[in-house]
Formats: C-alpha cells, sequence, structure tokens
C-alpha cells in the first residue's frame, strides 16, 4: 500500500474504513459497521499527522472497490470558479460538481453513479440569475450537461429522451429573446422530457424542499430563488444540494440494479474539512442525518482541532462529552450510536460525528521508517562501503538518530519521515556528541523542489508545519509575524510568562495578538497543549527554539521590544539587569535606536534568545517574592529564565540562598520544586555548538566557581538534573545514580525536611532507571 | 488471484448470482454430458465396467449382465463356484458378447452358458481335481472390446487366488475374435480352446513342418473347411453344372470367407454356373441384399443347378432362402447347403417363412429345404446305429455321454438354469469344450506339483488327448492333433424341414470321408 506508514490498524481487512465501506483494500466484502444512521467520521490530529495521507490512502486503496469522491477544501480552484459567476455558483456548488464528477466517473461494480437529482438543482441554480443575459443563462446551464446520466434511469426508457432534451436546450439558445424567464423555460423543458421514474425522483427530492408542498417544480424555483437571495437563503439552498446528491447515490445502491450490483458504501472524503468550505458541506451532513434524511454515504473529513471543531458544538449545550472519540490505539472498533433524544436542530451536530484521533507511530514503526528513509538515501553510493557489515560506530550513531526522531517526533509521521530523511544524510563523526539539535540541522531537499538547494530539516519542517498551515483566524496582518511570534513564545511557559513576552514583541502593531488568543489558534490548528509549556508539543518548541537561538536581531520581526532586550543581552552576568528590564518594557519612542542596538547585539547566534529570556527573567525578579504557578515564586521563574540566559552562578545562587537551611522559611518540598522548576530551563550551549560543561559539573569534575559546601553540591545536583531534564541527549544512567548521593549529602548539617529529601532521591531514582522525566507535563509524556 | 477472482465473482449480488448460475449450469452440463460422451467408466458388478454403453469385464459372481435370459444360469454359476472357494481350483473363462441385442441371439446365449456350466457342474463331481470355477467375460458386441477383457483375464492368469488356466467360448469368427486369441495365446501364453467358432483363421494348420499360427490354440468343433470337406464328401455325387455357390463378399468374416473357400473345391463334371456374390452390411442386418437375392434367384433359375452352396450369415440365408422360394421357375425345388452357422436359422424364421419356403400346400416336396453340417444333433447317435447291432464305440460312447447329460438336464439335477434346448448343438458342444478343459487340466495336475497345474503344462495337455485319453462329448469323439484340431469329427447334416419345421437329422458326415479310427488313434500325418 503506498505510503500508509503507521494506518495499519485503520486500513487492514477489519479496520474501521474496511467495515465503514465494506470492502476491504483488497474488494473482499466486509459486514457494514453501523447503519443505516451513519456517523460522520471526522479524522483529527494537528499538522503533520498524515490525516490528508490518509484520505488519500483511501481514495488510492479502497477507490478501486467502492465509489470514493476525493475533494481538497483547502484547493482554491472552487472558489476561483465560484468568482467567475458569483450569482449563479458558490464555491460549495463547484465543490459538489467536482464530486458528482468523481461518482460519475466511477467504472466499478455497478458503473456510474447517476445524479440526476444534483443536476436538476444545478441547472435550477445556473437559470436563476434573472439578471443574467440568456446566452450567458444558458451557457451556465449548457455548462452541466456532462453531469446529465447516459443511463435510462434519467431518460426512462428512452435514451432519445436524452438527446431531445439537448436539443431543446439548444433550441432554446436560438429562440431568443425567451418570452419567459429561462428558470422556467428551463424547467418546462425538463419536466416535459423527464421519465415517469425521473419525475418519481425529483418529485421525493425537490417536493420536500421548504415551500414546495410536494411539487418538485416549485421546490426548485425555490431553491433557485433562495440561492439567489444569498446569505442565509443560498446557504439553505447548498446544503439541499448535497442532500441531493446523496439522495442520487442513496437511490443508485437502493435500487433493484444497484442492490444487484452495487456492494459497499459509497465514500465522500473531504480534506482539510475544518475550513469554511468544509464546514458548509459537513454541517448539513449533520443536520440531515439528525433529523432522520439517512444515507448511506460514508462522509470522511479531517479536522484539526481535538475536538473536531466548534462548529460541532452549540455554545448552550452541556453535553459535549457525549461526542464519540476513537483512537486506533484503544483497539477495536468505535461503539457509536446516536444518542437518544434531544430535538433536531436544537442539539449539537456533533452527536453524529465520529471522532477519530489520528494514530502517533510507535517506537517500532519509527525506527522502520528511519531505517527505510536511510536505505534510501544511502541506495548506491555508500551501499556498496557498508557491504561487508556496519562500520564501527555505525550502530551506536544509529541508535542515537533513532532515540533523537523518537524523541523530538513524539511520534508524529511527518516529524519522523522529514527527520528520517535528514538522519539518511547525515554523516555522525561522534556520536557520544551527537545532540537532538544536530538532527535538526541535517540537510534535506525539499520534496517539491528535489533539485533544490538542501535546507536543514528543521526550517522545512517548520515551513510543513507552521507556515503552510496557519490558523484559518488568523488576522492577515500577523500572517507574516506568526512564525515569529512562535519562535519567541518558545521559551515562554503558559499564562503571564507567554503574554508577557508577545506584549513585547509586538509594541508599535495595530493589531495585536494576545498569548492567550495565539493559545487559542494553536489549538484550532490542531496542536497540543500542555499546562507548563506555551508550546505545549516537544518536536515543535525545539524546532522553534532552534529558530530563535539562530535568529538575528534584524530578523526578529520588527518587534520593537527587541531592542530592549538586545540591549541587556550584553550584561548576561550575574547583574539583575534592571536597566535592560526597563528596556524591555520600555515606552515605544526609543525603539528605534534600540532596535538598532539589538542588531548589533544580537548578531551573534543566541542574541534574541538571550533577550527573551532576560527580558521574562526582569518581568518575574520584579514580582518577587510574590507566587507564580509555573515555577512557585516569581523568583524562581526568573531563575529559571536566568539560567536558560546564561545565568548558572545566579540560578545556583538563588537556590543555594533559598535551600531551607539557610532562609528557615522555606519548606524543603517547596525547595525541591523551585530546583525542578529551575533546572527545567533550556540550554543554549548545545544549540550553539559551544562546549557543554554541564555533565563534567554534575559529577563534579569541573570545579564551580567558588562558594561553600553547600553552593558546591547544590551546583552540581542542579547541573545534574538539568542535564537529566534538558533531553537532547540519551539519559545517562550513571549521572543519574549520583541523585541519591548528592540529596543525601545536603543533610549533613542537620536540616528541616531531610525526610523529604531522603523521600525525593527515592522517587527521583525510580523516575531515571525508567527514563521518566521528573517534573511529568503533557508534552513531555513519550519520553522514556 | 484470489483477490482478482474474488472481485471479479463474487463481490457483488448480481455478480455471486451469475457466478452461481453459470457454474450450476456448467456443473450440470459436464455432469449429464461427460459420462455420456467422453467414455467415463461406470461400474456395472464386481470387475464389470461400463464402456461405451456396454458392461465391459470378466465376473463369477452371479451377474447377468443385464441379459434376463441367462440370469438363472448364471445365478448356478455363481452358487456352484462359491461350492469351489476355498478349494483348490482353477478359473476358465467364458468369454463371447453377453449383451445380445436380439431375442434369437439371446436364447442362444443361453444354450452356450448353459453347456458352460453344465459340464462345469459335471466335473466338479467327477472326483477330480482341482475344481472348476467358471467366470464369464464380455468383450463387447462383435467383440470390440476384447482388448480390456483380455487385460483383465492376463490379470486373472497370474492371480494365485483365481488361476486362470483355460479360455473358451469364442463363438464368432471376426477379425476381433482373432486378435483376442493371438494375445491370449502367443502374448500371455494362456491355454484357449474354441468350442463353437468355425473358421479356420481360428485354426492350426496341420503338418507336421508347419509352426502353430496360434500356440495353445485346442478346437472341439471342425473347422469350415472340414464342415465343407465332410458336406462334399455327404454330396460326393454331384456334378459341378448342379452346384452353384453364392457367396458374400463383407470383409472381414472369416466364417464366411473359409466356408466360401470349402464350398470352392473342383468337382467333376461340365462346369457350372459362376459363383453369385453380394455384400451384407454386417452379420445381422439385412440391409439391400434382399434385392440382390432375388435377381441371384432369377439367374439361378436360369442354370442346371439343384443345390446352392450358401457361404453367408444365416440371417442373410433365411432371406435367400425366402427370396429363392418366391422367384417362379416352373416349380423347381432347390436344396440350400451352408455350413454350421446356420443351425441358429430356425430362430430367425417366422409363421409366414417357413410357409415360403414350403410353397405350394399340395406339393410333395418343400420348394427349398436347407440343409447344412450341425456340430452336433442329439438325434444323431441314435439315428446313425439305428438298425446295427453293435454299435461301434465311436457312436456308443457318445450316446452314453448325451443321455447322461440329458439326464442330468431332465431331473434338473443342476439345479434351475431355463430351459435346454440340445436341439442347436450349442449346449452339447460348450459342453464337450469345457469337459476337454477339464480332462486337459486332470491330467496336467497329476503330473505336476502342487494343487494347481501351470498355464504351459495345461496347453501341453492338449496334443496326449487321443487315443487312450481321448474325450468322449456328447458330440462325439474329441481326439486332438498335434495343432490342436480335432480329428476327424463327425459332423451331423440336417435339414430343415419346412413341413415339420424341424431339425431333421439326415446322416452323419466325415471330414475324412470315413468313420473315426478305432479307439480313436490319430493316424501320422495329420
Amino acid at each position: 500500500m503506498s505510503d500508509d506508514l503507521g494506518f495499519g490498524k485503520l486500513l487492514d481487512d477489519d479496520g474501521l474504513v474496511a467495515r465503514l465501506l465494506g470492502k476491504t483494500h483488497k474488494g473482499r466484502n466486509r459486514p457494514l459497521l453501523y447503519g443505516p444512521d451513519l456517523p460522520v467520521v471526522l479524522l483529527t490530529g494537528g499538522p503533520g499527522m498524515g490525516k490528508g495521507r490518509l484520505l488519500r490512502c483511501v481514495r488510492d486503496e479502497f477507490g478501486r472497490h467502492v465509489p470514493a469522491a476525493h475533494l481538497d477544501c483547502a484547493a482554491p480552484v472552487y472558489a476561483e470558479r465560484a468568482a467567475q459567476h458569483p450569482t449563479t455558483r458558490s464555491d460549495v456548488t463547484e465543490a459538489l460538481r467536482e464530486l458528482a464528477v468523481q461518482f460519475g466517473a466511477w467504472g466499478g461494480d455497478g458503473g456510474a453513479i447517476p445524479v440526476p437529482r444534483l443536476y436538476a438543482g444545478l441547472v435550477a441554480v445556473a437559470a436563476g440569475d434573472p439578471l443574467a443575459a440568456s446566452a450567458t443563462g444558458l451557457e451556465e446551464v449548457r455548462r452541466h450537461d456532462d453531469l446529465l446520466p447516459k443511463g435510462s434511469f434519467w431518460g426512462g426508457v428512452l435514451h432519445r429522451a436524452f438527446r431531445a432534451y439537448l436539443a431543446a436546450l439548444a433550441a432554446l439558445l436560438a429562440a431568443q429573446p425567451l418570452a419567459t424567464p429561462l428558470i422556467t423555460a428551463i424547467l418546462d423543458e425538463l419536466f416535459e422530457r423527464v421519465s415517469s421514474e425521473g419525475r418519481a425522483a425529483l418529485e421525493d427530492c425537490y417536493g420536500a424542499y421548504s415551500g414546495a408542498a410536494g411539487h418538485p417544480r416549485l421546490g426548485l424555483h425555490a431553491l433557485s430563488v433562495d440561492f439567489q437571495q444569498g446569505g442565509e437563503g443560498r446557504a439553505n439552498a447548498e446544503s439541499f444540494l448535497f442532500r441531493a446528491l446523496r439522495e442520487d447515490i442513496e437511490a443508485a445502491y437502493a435500487s433493484v440494479r444497484g442492490r444487484m450490483a452495487r456492494a459497499g458504501r459509497p465514500a465522500v472524503l473531504l480534506d482539510h474539512a475544518d475550513n469554511p468550505l468544509g464546514r458548509r458541506l459537513l454541517r448539513p451532513v449533520l443536520l440531515d442525518r439528525e433529523s432522520g434524511h439517512h444515507d448511506r454515504v460514508v462522509v470522511c473529513a479531517t479536522a484539526r482541532r481535538a475536538d473536531g471543531g466548534r462548529f460541532l458544538y452549540r455554545s448552550t449545550d452541556a453535553d459535549a462529552g457525549t461526542v464519540t472519540v476513537w483512537g486506533p490505539a484503544d483497539g477495536g472498533l468505535p461503539a457509536w450510536q446516536r444518542t437518544r433524544g434531544g430535538v433536531p436542530g436544537l442539539v449539537a451536530p456533533a452527536r453524529g460525528v465520529l471522532l477519530v484521533r489520528m494514530p502517533t507511530l510507535t517506537t517500532e514503526q519509527q525506527n522502520n521508517e528511519v531505517a527505510r528513509l536511510q536505505g534510501h538515501g544511502r541506495g548506491g553510493a555508500a551501499g556498496a562501503r557498508v557491504s561487508g557489515g556496519h562500520p564501527p560506530g555505525e550502530h551506536a550513531s544509529r541508535l542515537r538518530v533513532e532515540s533523537g526522531v523518537h524523541r523530538l517526533s513524539g511520534g508524529r509521521p511527518r516529524f519522523v519521515t522529514r527527520l528520517g530523511e535528514g538522519a539518511a544524510s547525515l554523516r555522525v563523526r561522534d556520536p557520544d556528541a551527537f545532540t537532538d539539535w544536530d538532527l535538526l540541522d541535517a540537510p534535506v531537499r525539499s520534496r517539491n523542489e528535489p533539485e533544490g538547494r538542501p535546507v536543514p530539516v528543521a526550517d522545512l519542517l517548520l515551513d510543513d508545519l507552521i507556515v503552510r498551515q496557519l490558523p484559518e483566524e488568523l488576522p492577515p496582518e500577523q500572517h507574516d509575524h506568526w512564525l515569529d511570534l512562535l519562535t519567541h513564545l518558545s521559551v515562554a511557559h503558559t499564562g503571564a510568562c507567554a503574554q508577557r513576552l508577545v506584549q513585547s514583541w509586538q509594541e508599535g502593531r495595530d493589531v495585536r495578538l494576545s498569548a492567550y488568543r495565539i493559545d487559542e489558534l494553536l489549538a484550532d490548528s490542531g496542536w497540543p497543549q500542555c499546562s507548563r509549556h506555551f508550546i505545549g508539543d516537544r518536536g515543535l518548541r525545539h524546532l522553534l527554539m532552534r529558530r530563535l537561538h539562530r535568529m538575528r536581531g534584524d530578523e526578529a520581526g520588527g518587534g520593537d521590544g527587541a531592542g530592549g532586550a538586545g540591549g541587556v543581552s550584553g550584561g548576561t552576568g550575574d547583574g539583575p539587569g534592571t536597566g535592560g528590564a526597563s528596556g524591555g518594557t520600555g515606552d515605544g519612542a526609543g525603539a528605534g535606536g534600540a532596535s538598532r542596538g539589538a542588531g548589533d547585539g544580537a548578531g551573534a547566534d543566541g542574541g534574541v534568545w538571550r533577550a527573551d529570556h532576560v527580558l521574562l527573567r526582569d518581568h518575574f525578579a520584579d514580582r518577587f517574592p510574590s507566587a507564580d504557578d509555573q515555577c512557585g515564586t516569581a523568583a524562581a521563574h526568573a531563575a529559571h529564565h536566568h539560567l536558560a540566559a546564561g545565568g548558572v552562578d545566579a540560578a545556583v545562587d538563588y537556590l543555594t540562598g533559598g535551600f531551607p537551611l539557610r532562609d528557615a522559611t522555606r519548606s524543603m518540598r517547596e525547595w525541591c520544586a523551585e530546583l525542578l522548576a529551575i533546572a527545567g530551563a533550556p540550554c543554549a550551549a548545545p544549540l550553539a555548538g559551544a562546549p557543554d560543561d554541564r555533565h563534567a559539573r554534575a559529577l563534579g569534575e569541573a570545579p564551580p566557581s567558588g562558594g561553600d559546601w553547600l553552593r558546591r553540591r547544590i551546583d552540581r545536583l542542579l547541573h545534574a538534573v538539568w542535564v537529566y531534564e534538558d533531553r537532547t541527549r540519551p539519559v545517562d544512567q550513571a549521572l543519574a545514580g549520583t541523585w541519591r548521593q548528592l540529596l543525601d549529602r545536603l543533610t549533613d548539617e542537620p536540616v528541616p525536611g531531610t525526610e523529604v529529601l531522603t523521600r525525593m532521591a527515592g522517587e527521583w531514582a525510580q523516575l531515571a532507571q525508567e527514563r521518566q522525566p521528573l517534573s511529568a507535563c503533557a508534552c513531555t509524556r513519550h519520553l522514556g | 488471484m484470489l483477490n482478482w477472482l474474488y472481485n471479479h465473482l463474487w463481490a457483488t449480488r448480481l455478480k455471486k448470482a451469475v457466478t452461481i448460475v453459470v457454474t450450476v449450469a456448467v456443473v450440470t452440463t459436464v455432469a449429464i454430458v461427460v459420462p455420456r460422451n467422453v467414455g467415463g467408466s461406470d461400474n456395472c458388478a464386481d470387475g464389470v465396467e461400463k464402456h461405451g454403453g456396454e458392461c465391459i469385464g470378466v465376473n463369477g459372481s452371479g451377474y447377468d449382465f443385464g441379459t434376463p435370459e441367462i440370469t438363472k444360469v448364471s445365478d448356478a454359476i455363481a452358487a456352484e463356484n462359491r461350492r469351489v472357494d476355498g478349494r483348490p481350483h482353477i478359473t476358465v473363462a467364458m468369454m463371447l458378447p453377453l449383451q445380445p441385442e436380439s431375442g434369437a441371439e439371446r436364447a442362444q446365449l443361453r444354450s452356450d452358458v448353459q453347456g458352460a456350466y453344465l459340464a462345469q457342474y459335471r466335473a466338479n463331481r467327477a472326483e477330480q481335481k482341482p475344481l472348476i470355477r467358471l467366470v464369464l467375460a464380455n468383450p463387447g458386441r462383435n467383440y470390440g472390446q476384447q482388448a480390456r477383457v483380455v487385460d483383465q483375464l492376463a490379470v486373472l492368469a497370474d492371480s494365485t487366488r483365481h488361476n486362470l488356466r483355460a479360455v473358451t467360448g469364442f463363438n464368432l469368427s471376426l477379425r476381433n475374435t482373432v486378435d483376442a486369441v493371438d494375445r491370449l495365446t502367443n502374448e500371455l501364453r494362456i491355454p484357449v480352446l474354441i468350442s463353437r467358432a468355425s473358421a479356420d483363421e481360428l485354426a492350426n494348420t496341420e503338418g507336421r513342418e508347419s509352426k502353430p499360427r496360434f500356440r495353445g490354440l485346442a478346437r472341439v468343433i471342425p473347422t469350415n473347411q472340414q464342415q465343407a470337406e465332410a458336406l462334399a464328401a455327404f454330396h460326393g455325387d454331384l456334378n459341378d453344372d448342379e452346384t452353384v455357390l453364392v457367396r458374400d463378399t463383407r470383409p472381414d468374416d472369416v466364417y464366411v470367407e473359409s466356408l466360401a473357400r470349402a464350398f470352392s473345391r473342383d468337382e467333376p463334371g461340365r462346369a457350372g454356373a459362376k459363383d453369385q456374390t453380394f455384400v451384407s452390411p454386417s452379420i445381422s442386418d439385412a440391409g439391400e441384399t434382399g434385392n440382390d437375392f432375388t435377381l441371384i434367384g432369377h439367374n439361378i433359375c436360369q442354370s442346371r443347378a439343384k443345390v446352392v452352396y450358401f457361404a453367408g450369415r444365416p440371417a442373410h440365408l433365411r432371406l435367400f432362402a425366402l427370396k429363392l422360394a418366391e422367384v417362379p421357375c416352373h416349380g423347381r425345388k432347390y436344396k440350400v447347403v451352408s455350413g454350421s452357422g446356420a443351425a441358429t436359422l430356425d430362430r430367425y424364421m417366422s409363421d409366414a417363412d417357413w410357409n415360403k419356403l414350403r410353397g405350394d400346400e399340395s406339393a410333395k416336396e418343400p420348394t427349398v429345404t436347407v440343409q447344412y453340417t450341425a456340430p452336433g444333433h442329439p438325434a444323431a447317435w441314435s439315428a446313425a446305429s439305428r438298425g446295427a447291432k453293435n454299435r461301434p464305440a465311436h457312436l456308443a460312447e457318445p450316446a452314453r455321454e448325451l443321455d447322461e447329460l440329458r439326464g442330468l438336464v431332465g431331473r434338473e439335477g443342476a439345479g434351475d438354469i431355463g430351459p435346454v434346448e440340445l436341439d442347436d448343438s450349442r449346449t452339447m458342444l460348450v459342453h464337450d469344450g469345457v469337459r476337454t478343459i477339464a480332462r486337459a487340466v486332470y491330467l496336467a495336475n497329476a503330473q505336476s506339483a502342487g494343487a494347481v497345474p501351470p498355464r504351459e503344462r495345461v496347453s501341453a495337455q492338449w496334443s496326449r488327448l487321443e487315443s487312450a485319453h481321448r474325450v468322449a462329448g456328447t458330440s462325439g469323439w474329441v481326439c486332438l492333433t498335434n495343432a490342436g484340431n480335432p480329428y476327424d469329427k463327425p459332423m451331423a447334416v440336417v435339414e430343415l424341414d419346412p413341413r415339420t419345421r424341424k431339425l431333421a437329422f439326415v446322416g452323419l458326415a466325415w471330414p475324412e470321408g470315413r468313420p473315426q479310427p478305432k479307439d480313436c488313434v490319430v493316424p501320422s500325418g495329420t
């Protein structure tokens, strides 16, 4: 199967897709799942989870055995076509037309699916513009000729009627100017030529249109008028057209011939269905099915938000939790059933939705994929070289790469594939010194430009995941700024921390985004949330942090606040940097000059990184000693950012000063929590390629910068935890083994809370053995 | 592949329906057509399979091959076979077409099988070892499928359970019969004794230098040549212009050919009419021969011939006799002389036929009388010795043998085997054949170790059966020459009298022109 990485359970012979469609990808029949009431299947997952790839897989593999129409709702072509004749077309009608064409082209069991009902509706809409010249109107009508079923259904017993109808349309053109409105003339011809079967079909369908009172001709008229009216009326007409298409498909299956010659269920595959066009297609399906208009079309759509999208819920609803959510990892098949009760139209459409979480890749799948891509990358040239076996060190570097991919990707397929491609071109010289940052630097050629210049895989991933998938509700003025904003926010915690950073970088802009709004937009894009990190996805955060570290002051997106930050970047010493803080929060008037200063000061790598951290350090240092929801106290929060900005000694000093032996007001538990919070800071040294002495200092091999015994021990402990929590390289178990000793030795002097230290030492040792992070959060759950 | 089949044959209801319908249609057609046309074999009975609509094979367990006439006798054979089971025994196969179509042929078949059975019955009670087991072998119509049966017989001959030691029967002289005998004797070395087929092609030629055509072949019926010679000797005083030969030129009928050859011998006196030929479609079909016979009758009428030698099968003999009687020829009377095959003539005759042959009721003699040699006649011995004081042994011993057989039949001592008619000589001949086999087996067994003699020993005994070891058959002494032919075996010349509709015994005819020598010592040079 093509590119079905990670979809095994969904696509296999008894998987969800095969059971929904009633056919395996090899064409074997399977008992149908659900029915006659079907859920709309929403594949949910953030960028790079393979939603679109899954739909293409379904189209390519299953589409050979059941009719499957695939539509990319984000493709601009529908809007473009609609814009050519806005009065008689909309993107929905164009999308429906596209679906009908695809169903009409079905050549498998049972043959093409005719769409007489949709045709009649589209013709009524096309002929509906009262202001259009009759030639133009007729041209619009004739545009749908290819949708006319060729078979006998529409023409009844006669194929000739179909020809006669076409001839009549042509004659209309010759007879201009028309005495009657075009729509009347067209409908006259239509109802005159149609067979009794066709008339019955139209009666069943359009007789039910609001105001038609059982008369299909009235219904079609009303449909046309509603479409012309725009707004709500047009939305009604559009949703009714989709119903007509589904009734066409249903009829093709429910007829005697259909029952005999067709098997399984047809599928409508809507990629990017959480955009406006997708929503306008999905909503009528949900409402129709809620009100009992069942059909057997398997509507399979993709959505980025984990809950499928806001349009599925009613704000007054309390029963949002009743939505069926299922993931392939849950095993079995989802037990979806429409909740009983409620008034159709007043209940949340989400009742009719089955949310399918896109699966992440298991470690084994990741390793296989990386190995596969490496096989590709090395194929000819290096294949001969390794023919005699792996050269020494290759195995170690392969393990490094695999664990790096695992930590960074978190199982996100796009991540794995890109990193695997990068790893394939990577030569690891020293596996011991190899960090995840090096993996992100691996050069890769974009798939779209196979001959282009290789770019670091991290840049390519950011392009894939962020730049090409901007949130729908992001104001256009922010489009160019979005990636930069996220880049800065990569170092932020949630809440006030992020808000401060965002404010600083948007000064001088007319339209500003709050951190909370950005958080919402990220959630809309399908990115996971983490209680501690603003960027809730570990891999994305690392991409952004890497970008932040390489950002130069002059390309920092016009964030005037950078001036202040850059100003202080020079003084990363032990000073509290109040001047820098005032610069950071300073007025916009001095921004211009400061900005240039930033350009100079942040010319080297890491300048903006330090500036952001210093900004946050100063922000929280000012608030000392108020409580902080992230790090316990604002001071600890400041120390965290200070540590990230390179202020190791300051952090050690802070922890030494706060140790209960020195500060009797503090409890040992609080101190331990602060230690973890501070040690969670990112480290710039490996990013910059600078020598990283943390490991040595944790083992006591590199001398600390002075101080008494307590400070030295705390220094070692902080470095040990810092290295462990950093996780840009595999866990050094020897280092983790020193914790207990370090913690124990802190209690050499009688100190309150010794028992806490002992207990903590046990817990940490246990966690280290399992390679779990010491401070758990949502985005690090896959580590270990 | 499986998926391809599934998607094309089973994916939808329509495909399923079409597949099922087509499959059922194909299977049904195949089930109906194949066994009928392709020749798929079917089992008729133990050892008997259906080939080409006939039940071909060997059976000794009471299967009647669908011929109701032999049901009783085959049951009797089965009972006798069961009796010998478990005791030392040899098997004798009776090979002849067992599914004849006409009633006349079926009655003849019954006579043949009855003869074999009666001989088996008597031999098994003669205190001689080993006992005889009798099996019936059907080679199909006209011996068409003899190869299959010969294959089966070869297996039986090699089997120590069955010990097939001789094959008898052979009532028709056909190319297939020759092939079967050839293979049985020369290839498989199974002793064969021909009791009913009289063609010269089915006999070894006499003479010290001549190499036997069939190794281990014996006969109890004189060849056509011998019969014709006997007849010629019987009518020795006729001139050539008093006789005319009418012969069938249908190829591959060796009986007819040898008969024609025998009748073509030189006769004294003026030359008579030339040979009159016709071609018959088959042994029993008349075809267009009736018209030929009418014309031939005209020609004969113009000649001086009174005696017509007829070299043809009985079915055509009947037609010829009728046509000859129809031809108005100034009240001339004819005597039609034919071979032993004519013994079955009366079975083809209807009342109207008899009346035609009789001609004018007031006439003293019938228009046409048919005379022929029968290999045996129950009245022969009594009639031939009538008036003689001391019956010679060559008459007395067969007479005694015949009386014993009559007695057995008369009191149904051998069980109910259906009506027994000795008149047509078949029962007598086949009976004598099986008796001859029994004697040879007994002699062979007396000379070799073990309970059952090997095949070569049995065939080696054929030439011993003369003089002291002569077999007194109901049809006369059987004294075999070194070539396996009966020496100077008497023929009964019989006449079909249309007035009485009975076979009238006319007299005994001897192929050598004189009765058999005393004690049946075969002279040298034969």
